[in-house]
């Protein structure tokens, strides 16, 4: 069942002789419960094909489609995770997490109840009187995942969100996320730069090429679906696994990118 | 821990060695006769002056009314600044048309020299308290409005995107967001302006005043009694400390996430 459709997209900065053509009648499609990577080198349109979605940017041309109706501006049904938490410091964890529901009215029993869920599941409800500040990277983006995944939305959106994680931390988070995913049945878009994350990750990786930005190629992977092995160690080790992540990364070397 | 209190406490006692050095000095200047009495007033004295004013009043006024008249002028004063100052400054940082029209009476205003519209506020208003309090919205408002304008616009990005995708509306974001993130700004702008405040309404009590502190310093100035100078100077720079360390005191306590961006 369709959930997001990316119709003829162009998104254009500046004009005339300047203009940067950052996506180029870019068409894609998703269902309910994927979990879309994208990858590609620096200047490939990824971000800005995020921000189309989550309704920050307007399409100059084409349009984004979110379960059939047009993307008209940001919503709680689409949430956003930015690769800087962007937390809010001036409130404890809880508050943070709770911030969504608080906010769009829901009853206060109900926020408690979800903000004490998610925080318990990623392991911060022990600081939760604490502020954003007093947490490590690891720990702030995973609240800026609970805060999004507390107004239960329908799809979430993730711009490199380990992206500044050490590396111990970012694999322990990739784990955390899949599991999320596969017991909440959430639809994933999320964007990173590590192939081997995306491999792991998705249940599709899109590769981009850029200038102008373009879907190079559209790949289905089966780790992220599969049950039983899940320890992280053995699937990314697995000769299927390393076999795909070199397909993309050939894929993504031939491509012209910034040196 | 117990490293940082003891360098707490040293740095304590030298600062008020510091102190005690500056004001034996001082004394030393007097009773050697380096400077003549009449010049320059020793601590002695003016400890005495202290004592006297403590239980004679100066000229018809107790110390106690005087320092309530200086303070009570510049907090007022202050306080409007704020009450105005804040919102309108939000709004200005909101609104490109409210900024378009009201800031370059602000910024017009910033840099003029209170004391020379003084004369202005006093033929308007007279010389009784109000238009010095005027005198002192007028110093604080312009800072106080351009550092909310400021911290307002200064808001990470990033943070105003994430509550709009987490459903908040305009003015859901404003109170959640703005007013917070803006909050560290706006009292770097209070305690420029207070400091700013305090010194102008100084100088108006030097030229039109009954009472207060500034009256008190400009009248014994014309009997030459320096040690009423000095103890009003010295009452003055305590209170300006006062005032300064208050407004600090409260941002602190409130700003609890200030460095954190």
């Amino acid at each position: 069942m369709t959930i997001v459709s990316f119709e003829d997209l162009t998104v254009q900065f500046g004009s005339g002789a300047d203009a940067v053509l950052a996506l180029d009648h870019v068409s894609l499609s998703f269902n309910r419960g994927d979990f879309i990577c994208i990858v590609g080198p620096s200047g490939c349109g990824k971000t800005t094909l995020l921000q189309t979605l989550a309704g920050f940017l307007p399409p100059t041309s084409g349009q984004v489609l979110f379960e059939g109706t047009k993307v008209d501006g940001p919503g709680p049904e689409r949430g956003v995770v930015f690769q800087q938490p962007a937390l809010f410091p001036w409130m404890t964890v809880a508050a943070n997490a709770g911030f969504g529901p608080k906010v769009l009215g829901v009853d206060e029993a109900e926020c408690d109840r979800r903000v004490e869920r998610w925080l318990r599941l990623v392991g911060l409800w022990n600081f939760r009187n604490r502020y954003p500040y007093e947490l490590s990277g690891g720990m702030q983006q995973r609240l800026a995942i609970v805060r999004a995944l507390c107004n239960e939305p329908k799809l979430l959106l993730m711009d490199e969100p380990f992206g500044a994680l050490d590396a111990l931390t970012r694999e322990k988070m990739q784990e955390e996320l899949h599991s999320v995913w596969k017991r909440n049945g959430m639809t994933i878009l999320f964007i990173t730069h590590s192939v081997e994350e995306a491999v792991y990750l998705g249940t599709d990786v899109v590769v981009m090429s850029p200038r102008p930005g373009k879907i190079a190629q559209r790949i289905a992977c089966p780790f992220a679906a599969r049950d039983g092995e899940r320890d992280i160690r053995s699937i990314k080790s697995n000769l299927e696994f390393v076999k795909m992540r070199e397909e993309v990364l050939s894929l993504i070397w031939g491509m012209p990118h910034d040196n | 821990m117990a490293k940082k209190k003891e360098l707490d406490i040293r740095a304590t006692l030298l600062g008020l060695l510091a102190v005690g050095v500056g004001v034996l000095a001082w004394q030393m200047i007097g009773t050697l006769g380096l400077v003549p009495k009449a010049l320059l007033a020793t601590p002695a004295e003016v400890w005495a002056a202290l004592i006297e004013i403590l239980h004679e009043g100066y000229r018809g006024t107790t110390l106690f009314e005087n320092i309530a008249a200086t303070l009570g002028r510049c907090i007022l004063g202050f306080l409007a600044a704020v009450a105005l100052g804040v919102p309108l400054g939000l709004w200005m940082g909101i609104s490109k048309m409210t900024e378009a029209s009201l800031n370059f009476m602000v910024q017009f205003l910033r840099p003029l020299p209170p004391l020379s519209y003084l004369v202005l506020l006093i033929l308007w208003f007279g010389i009784g308290d109000f238009s010095k309090i005027m005198l002192l919205f007028l110093t604080a408002f312009p800072t106080i409005a351009t550092a909310s304008m400021a911290g307002v616009r200064q808001v990470n990005r990033k943070r105003i995107d994430a509550a709009r995708s987490l459903g908040a509306n305009s003015r859901q974001i404003f109170h959640h967001v703005l007013l917070p993130g803006a909050l560290p700004m706006i009292f770097t702008g209070l305690r420029i302006a207070i400091a700013a405040a305090f010194s102008s309404v100084v100088a108006a009590e030097l030229m039109a005043a009954s009472n207060g502190l500034g009256w008190m310093v400009f009248s014994a100035s014309r009997n030459m009694r320096t040690d009423i100078i000095l103890l009003g100077i010295i009452l003055l720079g305590i209170f300006g400390m006062v005032l300064s360390r208050t407004l600090v005191a409260i941002d602190t306590h409130m700003i609890h996430w200030r460095g954190y961006d």
